[in-house]
């Protein structure tokens, strides 16, 4: 189900609204965490809510590579097709 | 004479870390169960500590003041404070009961101060995932979690602006949160300071314990942790940029 890319962005910034209150506007897919104030205690709850979603666990060596919000799409995509 | 006292200070601390790692505890751990030697440890941490808080008071090196020493009693508890200094986690070590710290995974190779991390079980923040439930771990045993939420040494008088893994902690653990203040006037051993950069005026170090903090009662229990954190960790930043005003 969560193949397509406009899927995935949509679900993440809902996510991103629920979990930390931003604001939907202020994302676009080549903003950074480090931008959206997002530090490494967020990212766990953001990437346990992921998994719940898509069923996979994120590796952790993709999970340090994540910079920005178009990458996990990237990354969701990869493993949500595999 | 100031200065002398000072560096001599710092050898002790050095001598006396060498004394209690590498030979009292290695001569005395035995009798402890291999389950309540971190424990030992750090009950073993503590004496040390309070020594050398007393022994850099008696020497003249500093002139210390503790306010607020009964809201210190306690276990299980997030206890919080900013950090200026090389010598903040000295003090902290000499009067909060069966402390485990949050660590700069960095300190775990420094001669003289992996060992005692290792000893005493304190946690290396190097990676969220396994920082939470190791956290949760010592609160859950009554250990008091000692965090630094400003992660590294400070200026004081910069902008606080706080990592949010003690708040998200306390939440998640239902513990309540003591914040202690720490001022030193001059500073010594703040970052960018070198040991031997000895203060012209002796330093007059306070560390003032702050009334308890239940979360619940200042943040809407309703709420996902990944936002309450977020609140909770806003009050504690306003409640330094206050103290520090």
């Amino acid at each position: 189900m969560m193949t397509d890319r406009d899927a995935i962005y949509a679900t993440l910034r809902r996510l991103l609204r629920e979990l930390f209150e931003i604001d939907p506007a202020q994302v676009t897919p080549e903003t950074t965490f480090q931008e959206l104030d997002i530090d490494s205690i967020d990212a766990v709850d953001l990437v346990v809510h992921l998994h719940d979603l898509i069923g996979k666990r994120i590796p952790p060596d993709d999970f340090r590579q994540i910079r920005t919000v178009g990458d996990v799409v990237e990354v969701v995509q990869r493993l949500t097709a595999e | 004479m100031r200065f002398a006292a000072t560096v001599l200070s710092y050898l002790v601390y050095g001598l006396g870390a060498l004394l209690v790692w590498w030979l009292i505890y290695p001569a005395t751990a035995w009798r402890h169960p291999p389950a309540v030697r971190p424990a030992y440890a750090r009950r073993l941490s503590r004496r040390a500590f309070r020594f050398f808080v007393e022994w850099m008071r008696r020497t003249g090196v500093w002139d210390f003041h503790l306010e607020g020493a009964q809201r210190l009693r306690g276990r299980g508890r997030v206890i919080v404070a900013n950090h200026p200094s090389f010598l903040d986690i000295v003090l902290l070590f000499a009067f909060v009961e069966d402390a485990v710290c949050v660590v700069k995974p960095s300190l775990a190779r420094v001669p003289l101060v992996g060992r005692p991390i290792r000893c005493c079980g304190h946690i290396r923040a190097d990676d969220s995932q396994t920082l939470l439930p190791a956290a949760l771990a010592a609160l859950r045993q009554g250990a008091n979690l000692i965090l630094f939420p400003q992660g590294t040494r400070t200026p004081p008088g910069e902008p606080c602006r706080f990592h949010r893994s003690a708040a998200r902690i306390a939440l998640e653990a239902g513990a309540s949160i003591v914040p202690v203040f720490l001022r030193y006037r001059p500073l010594l051993l703040g970052k960018g300071q070198s040991w031997h950069q000895v203060p012209e005026h002796r330093p007059a170090v306070t560390v003032t314990v702050g009334a308890e903090i239940e979360p619940e009662k200042v943040i809407d229990a309703e709420l996902p942790l990944s936002v309450a954190a977020r609140r909770l960790t806003r009050h504690l930043e306003r409640l330094y940029s206050d103290w520090q005003a």
